[in-house]
């Protein structure tokens, strides 16, 4: 199993090594991957230091230049902190810029809620043209990195550091935004990123303790939403949850009930999200500071 | 284009302007008339190297219009010089392509803005991509003096200075107002040039109005990035308009815009 950043960079790494005109550039934030792509590529790494609005205005210039630019940081601070630069400069001139942020969710476990990417993905849904990806192992990770230099247009990829069970074979392409990992009878838990793993624990937990068997789906495209093949996928389900570590509006919530309206179906549904709240829960469990703002819909 | 020629042209486009702006009854007339030297002096002189009918043509200087409220500006000289057909102007903020700030779609203008405080980074990343390729055009930047209040315009200040992007100009449209006063009475800016000194800029304080000296700052080359403060006067031109932080945005009624005419073509014709 490989770290997720890593794969990130690793797949990046290649991307670079094979096109020129492809920019890392940061905002004084680093990774394994990014030094190794900084000491064999330093004509193609920039580090803007501290200073996210030109972070992005710089990118955008590049872009505008022909280049082809992935910007990384932490999820909150290249995406609260400029995102009027992430509107105006990227998104309303649809340039080729692909951010990556890192922290999905409560990642940043001990930091507190500066550092919680809990709100990125309602902000960011909001911006005309840019479609947005959650990584959720290793192989889509590395797939999206590839991703964001063949696909044009401007791309938010959310990654993850640490270590996970693959989900996706080594060919998996990431066309269909939605993947049913576990098909189940009556009930279903939608999830994105991170939380799938969670998602597949519960459905796990229960098919061992009570014999239920539970689907779990991965939407690793959150926009634009798959809804055509969400809706064939879930249809014949009788009941849904969805399980997010965002914020309580705006998230993936949001995205399945407007889909399931889209749809022309109902079908009941229960949301566990992290509330309508700031975390100021310190831990270095993840499980135990997702526990705490989600309530007991984690096992 | 000779120094006489260009003090006309100047006064056509302050014209232009005014009949642009009248036809839909208001604009951004003060700011528009504050930069209208700077930017005849970047399209007429041979400053910028441009090609009309290609305006995406590789090897042109960038010019990025980040005080996008003077849209109005830009729009009359890209019109003269035939970007677009200059009865384009008579749709403006009326249905047609051309609205209050610019966008990238319009022919020539490179950057949307309109949002203050973006400009100088985007040129920024344009002026170090044209080192990084081995480029040699230039790339110039008109900033507001009340748009210096954003902190943006010093993170890239500091960036440009690092790289030493020799190939980026900023010009200050230093007017000296903001929608409700002075800036040294809103938020001291000055000293301005002290500021951007400190931020490793080579910088060169000019009358904005005065060819001579917008010709030679625009010219000047230096081993450092350059910011020319361009000290200008709003809404120059029209008396009853100079000077007064109201005509930040003004509404051009048959009245104002008769008096107004009236003042640019007698200065158009002295």
């Amino acid at each position: 199993m490989t770290d997720m950043r890593d794969a990130f960079f690793a797949s990046l790494y290649d991307v670079i090594k094979e096109n020129k005109n492809v920019l890392l550039v940061t905002a004084d934030h680093g990774a394994f991957g990014v030094d190794k792509i900084r000491n064999d590529f330093p004509k193609q790494y920039l580090n803007v230091g501290i200073a996210e609005q030109n972070l992005i205005s710089v990118a955008a210039g590049l872009a505008l230049s022909g280049k082809i630019v992935y910007v990384y940081g932490i999820i909150n601070f290249i995406i609260l902190r400029c995102l009027e630069q992430i509107n105006v400069d990227i998104a309303s001139m649809n340039l080729h810029i692909n951010i990556v942020g890192v922290g999905a969710g409560f990642t940043y476990c001990t930091d507190g809620f500066t550092h919680h990417g809990t709100q990125d993905i309602a902000i960011m849904s909001t911006i005309p043209n840019f479609k947005i990806y959650n990584c959720s192992d290793a192989v889509n990770t590395a797939a999206f990195a590839k991703l964001g230099f063949i696909e044009s247009g401007p791309k938010y990829f959310r990654i993850e550091k640490g270590v996970v069970p693959d989900l996706y074979p080594a060919h998996f392409l990431p066309d269909e935004g939605v993947a049913q990992l576990c098909k189940g009878n009556n009930m279903c838990i939608i999830s994105s990123g991170m939380m799938v793993h969670r998602a597949l624990k519960i459905s796990n937990t229960l098919l061992e303790k009570e014999d239920r068997l539970i689907g779990v789906l991965d939407v690793y495209r959150l926009k634009p939403f798959p809804t055509k093949l969400f809706i064939t996928l879930i249809r014949n389900y009788k009941e849904l949850f969805i399980l997010e570590d965002n914020v309580a509006n705006g998230g993936l919530a949001d995205k399945v009930c407007s889909a399931l309206i889209d749809g022309g179906i109902y079908i009941p549904t229960t949301k566990w999200n992290a509330g309508d709240q700031f975390c100021f829960k310190y831990s270095t469990d993840r499980e135990w500071v997702e526990q705490q703002m989600m309530g007991g819909c984690l096992i | 284009m000779k120094i006489n020629n260009l003090i006309r042209k100047s006064a056509d486009i302050r014209l232009s302007i005014l009949d642009t702006l009248q036809s839909v009854g208001k604009g951004h007339i003060g700011g528009a008339f504050s930069c209208v030297e700077i930017l005849v002096a970047l399209y007429y002189s041979g400053v910028l190297k441009y090609t009309v009918l290609n305006p995406k043509w590789k090897q042109r200087d960038r010019f990025i219009l980040s005080k996008g409220h003077a849209a109005v500006a830009l729009y009359t000289i890209l019109a003269d010089l035939r970007f677009f057909d200059p009865i384009e102007l008579e749709g403006f903020n009326d249905c047609g392509l051309l609205g209050e700030h610019p966008d990238m779609y319009i022919p020539g203008v490179e950057v949307n803005s309109g949002s203050l405080g973006h400009g100088l980074g985007i040129g920024a990343g344009i002026a170090y991509a044209a080192k990084l390729d081995g480029n040699d055009f230039n790339t110039y930047v008109l900033l507001g003096d009340g748009e210096c209040y954003e902190g943006s315009i010093w993170e890239a200040a500091m960036f440009a200075a690092h790289h030493k992007l020799t190939n980026l100009t900023a010009i200050v449209d230093r007017n000296y107002l903001c929608i409700h006063g002075n800036t040294e009475e809103i938020n001291k800016l000055d000293p301005l040039i002290e500021k951007f000194h400190s931020f490793g800029w080579s910088c060169d304080v000019i009358d904005g109005h005065d060819f001579d000296q917008l010709i030679t700052a625009l010219n000047y080359i230096t081993v450092k990035p350059k910011v020319i403060i361009a000290n200008t006067i709003k809404g120059k031109g029209v008396s009853f308009m100079e000077n007064i932080a109201g005509w930040h945005h003004g509404g051009i009624s048959k009245e104002v815009y008769k008096k107004a005419r009236e003042e640019l073509l007698n200065d158009r014709y002295a």
